[in-house]
């Protein structure tokens, strides 16, 4: 995958350089969260959040899922580390490291950015950050991280990049500020 | 003559022309004009022709309420048509042109039908076209669609970009009068979070126009004071060119910023849609006020009196020099007054009440201004421009009193609260006899989430027509607005209005009151689909006593106005005409949107490249620069054939078919649906997803599976590899990868949910190629890596490994029946690995292939395809398929259903090849011929055919079909029917024609 | 347009973000059942006006089903709830009675 980016009133660039995985578990289980915070050394996300450290992000997909996104580099040792930690117990950890496409997007407004994809509150009282959401950017399906005031991650399938991609970038079209 | 005052104007900036052209011929404005506004100014009163009669009409009214003034604005990519002159924003470089009339605006030789209006009552299309039955086609139905319509559709593609936003708030305000302001301020004061839009460009709606005064000072004052506290709130946000166009289930709103309408070209969007979604909306939407019916009322130059005073005061522009106000209210005596303070001539106010007025009368004659009580229009004169009207008593039937010169005529009969986003989600009207006005009733709300209402209407738009107590119910409403929605109660001070004391208002539904025939034929009520108050009262004659059919039948209200000028004085003429209350008429239904909004907004994004997402595989550009002819699959393009210079896409499958037949092929197959499933009961739930078993299959094999329907239809299949002991990996259809692993969830969410077992689609996660023919294992073995021998790695079994240095996994499968291998590699190396087969391939004779051709090889290999044998009404047993369901096991999905009588039956239709006798290829989903008819006196079928190619292997063509019975008719020769020409001749055969022994994949 | 809490992701979605799946509460019928009972849990669905139990997914969300008890005519939701149950909980039924004392619906009450 190409790192393209566009400037428009919010700078739109994708993100390659991450792995994630997958993990279904019982998310409620004391031995998973131990397991899973020994391994990441990052605290457990509570429902609706992601956890951020050194790096490697935890965040909550439903209530047996887990998104764990590492920098490549670091993506085999963590990897090793996590399937020797759950080991025996009942869980599918899986790589959708090239299922998927992660995209930046930074800047002042990238809210309301944000607030014309998906049908969501994007208020910071309502999704500060911290937050993380499963939702859908116009036609298809992506969660997004609210890692900044103004920074946020979009993930979403790989097979529609291009139309994500070109659907944030004619978003930010210089112009089209809603400006609320 | 119309034209633009010295004086006046509170919305134009003087400083600013601008220039633009109507009918090609060019005028000038102000900044701030409305295109009606700088039409007048130009003396242009005609702006328009009526839709069936083709007659003369200039603007009514000033807002979006207005019928007449309906115009093609812009050119090329940026043309609209049907465009309201009274709410466009006038720019320099405008470019408007009129419509509905031929040749031209002054001379349209369809005015015709006015002469001929007598034949032309309320459903005359319904009469006169259903006889002859065959004249519809080729005679009514060309010239009806060739009259349809007033604009021209637009003929170039849209220019402009558009876009959504969603909103998300407590309280939405709809409407910037001095009522949506006091009711947004009230609500913004808890705290709560306050969305605010106007749909004009400006602030304070009437207030200003009409000489309101608030707390002491003039309305204009305190709206910017309203407005500046309001900007400076971070819990507000305030929009003006934004219309609350439609209010929906559950708080969602649609408001429609128009951005860029009046500046195009600046690189802003064009429109916004706004979907909003709060707890509460207060609507203050004001009031539309109503026309008389008397004769000649939709002549150009008659207008709505508060419009008259619209376009003096807010655009400094004289409709007339004379002008007749009649009226049946006291408000119409302040555009009178207006009229006489801008130096302008009101020969007479004709007041249709016995009693006339109280203190705005008063200052009326106080300013010299002659005022006729009791009286009425019996006909206005003149035929492209008022020239005069006749005066007679209203309690008559319209004998002539005396004749008055005059250009212009401005009437009022009242006012009608705009309820429209009340009434859009099921929220009540109750009819107010004092007012003679429907208004919302409060005890009948639309419903939210909650089963609270969710709706609030204040000021006028709530019945209420003075000022005081328009802000009263503001900023009541706007508190309890805010209560509800979760705002902490505060106490905020009510604005103060005052304005003139106001007599009631005398209904006046027709004038005069017994108006003969003749009056009552001109007296138009819907202006621009040309329905007249005869028209209303021959449907009620009729029999259409229902207003919804006697809407439909006269077509009352069904312009793009939607009869917000037309719809009470007609359902008035209906109660008088079927001799009830007006109330026990009711009205018609308000659908949103309150005024037309662009298509295009309602698209949104989703145009040109956003208009679908097409999902791409990781080889998907290779692809696309070799010669791809592609073909849409769930969301996928994949390639049907890759051309070849100078090949026709029939040629390029046949070439791909007899390659990899006879050397090798590629075909990407990353589409097909990959999914992880893991636990201690996977085994025990795949046996309940398939039909046949999968818990007993060993790690290291491949086993091919079938899905049903718990209604026992076939719905999906693949390929099943049995990963470790807990770990199975299924192979769905391309098609079939989301809604199988939805599938999957589903019962284990809803219905085995204490089972143990874990479900990842890893689809995407993966490319996959199938390498395939001949020389497939030479090329695996000549890039070296994992053991790819028949003895390591058998037919139907699987091995992780290497190949040419990518990590994959192998798979021995064959949808082809030739020596096959399908190999998975991360989808981010997919393309590098695609290629590295092509290179190395080379000298094994390598090409791409298709879906076409994959298609072609599994059908002459008689596999079945989800999709083609199967329609959702097929069983696996139809196919022969019964080998692949298990009798072993208790349950599977769709067992049950497989047993019942009609489904545990062999007299079925079961499928068969087929073989035409003359070798062409039979059409697909022809159907084969039995004896006798049916009920319905159609011919019997026996059999369809549901597959059908030209195989180039065989040289001839070749079918799959279910045909009755078809097994046990082997050799028999069925006709099959091909459209327009004879049936087709054709023997059943078995549906494997290539390789029966099975022998090539497995070597 | 609808929107309904989702008791897994805990946060309200818009339709656009869900998917209906009819009728709520259904058992299944499977080998050894009657005609008459497998013809109803295939295909007899209630379609009252007024209260009703129904099964949506949260499909541009968590993914997860869950169950809305509403009103049809109104579209009145009394509540949401998970849907590892055999019967909507004790919370929802209490909801539907402070709004629709004497309630029924199918074998609930």
């Amino acid at each position: 995958m190409s790192d393209r980016e566009f400037q428009g009133y919010v700078h739109v660039r994708q993100d390659s350089g991450q792995c994630m995985f997958t993990l279904r578990a019982n998310l409620a289980s004391t031995k998973i969260k131990a397991a899973v915070k020994s391994a990441t050394g990052v605290a457990f996300p509570n429902r609706g959040l992601c956890e951020v450290s050194e790096g490697c992000t935890l965040a909550w997909m439903s209530p047996d899922e887990l998104l764990i996104m590492v920098p490549t580099a670091q993506a085999q040792k963590l990897l090793t580390g996590l399937e020797a930690a759950l080991e025996g117990l009942h869980v599918l950890l899986e790589d959708v490291s090239d299922a998927r496409a992660k995209f930046i997007l930074s800047g002042a407004h990238v809210r309301e950015v944000l607030g014309k994809l998906a049908p969501m509150d994007c208020h910071p009282a309502q999704f500060p950050v911290g937050s993380f959401n499963r939702t859908r950017f116009a036609q298809v399906a992506g969660a997004v991280f609210m890692e900044q005031e103004d920074l946020i991650s979009i993930i979403c399938f790989r097979s529609v990049q291009d139309y994500v991609f070109t659907l944030f970038c004619d978003a930010v079209a210089p112009g089209s500020e809603v400006l609320l | 003559m119309s034209t633009r005052l010295a004086s006046h104007g509170r919305l134009i900036n003087r400083a600013h022309a601008v220039t633009f052209t109507f009918n090609g011929r060019v005028m000038n404005g102000f900044e701030g004009d409305t295109l009606a506004a700088s039409l007048l100014a130009n003396d242009q009163m005609l702006m328009g022709r009526s839709f069936k009669y083709h007659r003369p009409r200039g603007v009514v009214a000033s807002g979006g309420e207005e019928p007449n003034a309906l115009i093609n604005l812009g050119v090329e990519g940026h043309f609209e048509p049907n465009a309201r002159a009274t709410t466009t924003e006038t720019f320099n470089g405008l470019t408007a042109a009129s419509q509905n009339h031929f040749p031209t605006l002054e001379f349209d030789v369809a005015a015709i039908n006015s002469k001929v209006a007598r034949f032309l009552p309320a459903g005359f299309y319904y009469k006169m076209f259903i006889h002859p039955r065959s004249f519809w086609k080729h005679v009514y139905e060309p010239i009806i669609r060739k009259s349809a319509g007033l604009g021209k559709a637009p003929k170039a593609r849209d220019a402009d970009k558009y876009e959504h936003f969603y909103h998300f708030c407590e309280v939405m305000v709809v409407g910037g009068g001095i009522a949506g302001l006091q009711a947004a301020k009230t609500a913004a004061a808890t705290g709560v979070r306050v969305l605010l839009v106007e749909q004009t460009a400006h602030w304070g709606g009437r207030a200003p126009v009409d000489g309101v005064r608030i707390e002491g000072m003039p309305a204009e004052e305190w709206i910017a004071a309203t407005l500046a506290d309001l900007a400076v709130r971070n819990n507000v946000v305030i929009r003006n060119r934004t219309q609350g166009s439609g209010v929906y289930d559950h708080g969602y709103a649609l408001a429609y910023e128009r951005i860029s309408d009046h500046t195009p070209g600046d690189g802003r969007p064009r429109h916004r849609l706004w979907r909003v979604r709060c707890k509460q909306i207060v609507t203050a939407t004001g009031a539309i006020e109503r026309p008389l019916s008397f004769a000649g009322n939709d002549i150009p130059g008659v207008m709505l009196a508060a419009a008259v005073r619209d376009y003096v005061v807010n655009f400094g522009v004289s409709p007339g020099d004379r002008t007749v106000v009649v009226t049946n209210n006291d408000d119409a005596y302040r555009t009178a007054l207006t009229l006489k303070q801008a130096g302008l001539e009101v020969p007479v106010i004709l007041d249709a009440r016995a009693e006339g007025g109280g203190i705005l009368m008063a200052e009326a004659l106080a300013a010299g201004i002659r005022v006729e009580l009791g009286r009425g229009i019996a006909q206005v004169l003149g035929g492209k421009r008022v020239t005069g009207v006749q005066i007679c008593a209203q309690a008559g039937e319209g004998s002539v009193l005396e004749e008055i010169a005059c250009d212009v005529v401005a009437m009022s009969g009242g006012w009608s609260p705009v309820v429209h986003l009340w009434s859009h989600c099921g929220g009540k009207l109750i009819w107010d006899l004092d007012q003679a006005m429907f208004r919302p009733d409060p005890n009948q709300p639309p419903l939210g989430a909650d089963g609270a209402g969710f709706v609030r209407v204040v000021g006028l738009a709530n019945g209420h027509l003075r000022s005081a107590a328009a802000l009263a119910d503001a900023a009541a409403q706007g508190a309890a607005a805010a209560k509800a929605a979760g705002g902490k109660a505060k106490k905020t001070a009510v604005a103060k209005g005052e304005d003139a004391e106001e007599l009631p208002l005398a209904p006046v539904w027709l004038m005069p009151q017994g108006a003969s025939y003749k009056l009552r034929s001109k007296a138009w009520l819907d202006f621009q689909n040309d329905v007249k108050v005869s028209d209303v009262q021959l449907a009620a004659q009729e029999g259409f006593e229902s207003v919804e059919h006697a809407k439909r039948y006269t077509t009352l209200g069904m312009a793009t106005d939607q009869g917000k000028l037309s719809n009470i004085n007609g359902l008035a003429i209906l109660s008088k005409a079927l001799n009830v209350d007006i109330p026990d008429v009711g009205t018609t239904t308000f659908r949103p949107p309150y005024t037309p909004i662009s298509m295009a907004s309602l698209a949104g994004e989703a145009r040109g490249e956003l208009f679908q997402p097409i999902r791409k595989t990781p080889m998907h550009d290779w692809h696309d620069s070799h010669g791809a002819d592609w073909e849409p699959v769930a969301g996928w393009r994949r390639t049907y054939a890759y051309l070849q210079p100078g090949e026709s896409v029939h040629q390029a499958v046949q070439r791909e078919v007899i390659n990899t037949r006879e050397k090798l092929g590629l075909l990407d197959a990353s589409t097909l649906g990959k999914i992880v499933v893991k636990g201690p009961d996977a085994g025990k739930f795949l046996d309940m997803m398939y039909t046949n078993m999968m818990s007993n299959l060993k790690p290291g094999r491949c086993r091919y599976g079938l899905m049903c329907s718990e209604n026992g239809f076939l719905f999906d299949d693949g390929v099943v590899a049995r990963i470790d002991e807990q770990t199975w990996l299924c192979h769905t259809t391309s098609g079939g990868a989301d809604r199988i692993h939805a599938h999957m969830e589903e019962w284990l969410q809803t219905e085995w949910w204490d089972w143990n077992v874990w479900v990842v689609n890893i689809t995407e996660q993966l490319a996959q190629v199938g390498v395939v023919g001949p020389n497939a294992r030479k090329l695996l073995e000549k890039l070296g890596g994992m053991d790819v021998s028949a003895e390591t790695l058998p037919f139907m079994a699987w091995a992780d490994g290497e190949i040419g240095g990518f990590a994959c996994r192998a798979y021995r499968i064959s949808f082809s029946g030739e020596l096959s291998y399908e190999i998975a590699v991360p989808a981010n190396r997919g393309l590098e690995f695609w290629e590295m087969l092509m290179e190395a391939g080379a000298e094994f004779g390598v090409m791409p292939y298709g879906t076409e051709c994959l298609h072609i090889m599994r059908a002459e290999k008689g596999f079945i395809m989800i999709g083609d044998e199967t329609d959702g009404t097929v069983i696996p047993q139809d196919l022969g398929l019964n080998w692949a369901i298990s009798k072993k096991k208790d349950d599977f999905l769709g067992k049950r259903a497989q047993q019942r009588s009609f489904m545990d039956n062999p007299d079925r239709w079961q499928l068969v090849g087929l073989e035409t006798l003359d070798g062409s290829e039979l059409e697909d989903g022809a159907y084969a011929i039995a004896v006798g008819t049916n009920a319905n006196g159609q011919t019997n079928t026996e059999g369809r055919v549901t597959s059908t190619y030209h195989s180039p292997t065989m040289g001839r063509g070749i079918a799959m079909g279910l045909v009755h019975n078809g097994p046990a008719r082997m050799g028999e020769v069925l006709s099959f029917t091909k459209i327009g020409a004879a049936p087709v001749k054709a023997k059943i055969v078995s549906q494997v024609f290539y390789d029966p022994e099975g022998e090539k994949p497995n070597v | 347009m609808l929107i309904l809490n989702c008791p897994y992701c805990g946060r309200e979605k818009d339709e656009t973000e869900l998917a209906a799946g009819g009728e709520a509460h259904l058992k299944r019928f499977g080998p050894g059942s009657s005609d008459q009972d497998f013809e109803g849990y295939l295909f007899d669905r209630a379609n009252p006006k007024g209260l009703h139990f129904e099964r949506w997914r949260c499909a541009a969300g968590c993914g997860k089903w869950f169950h809305a008890a509403r009103c049809t005519a109104t579209l009145e939701v009394f509540g949401t709830y998970k849907a590892q149950t055999l019967e909507p909980p004790k919370t929802i039924r209490d909801a539907i009675t402070a709004k629709r004392p004497g309630w029924s619906w199918r074998n609930f009450s």
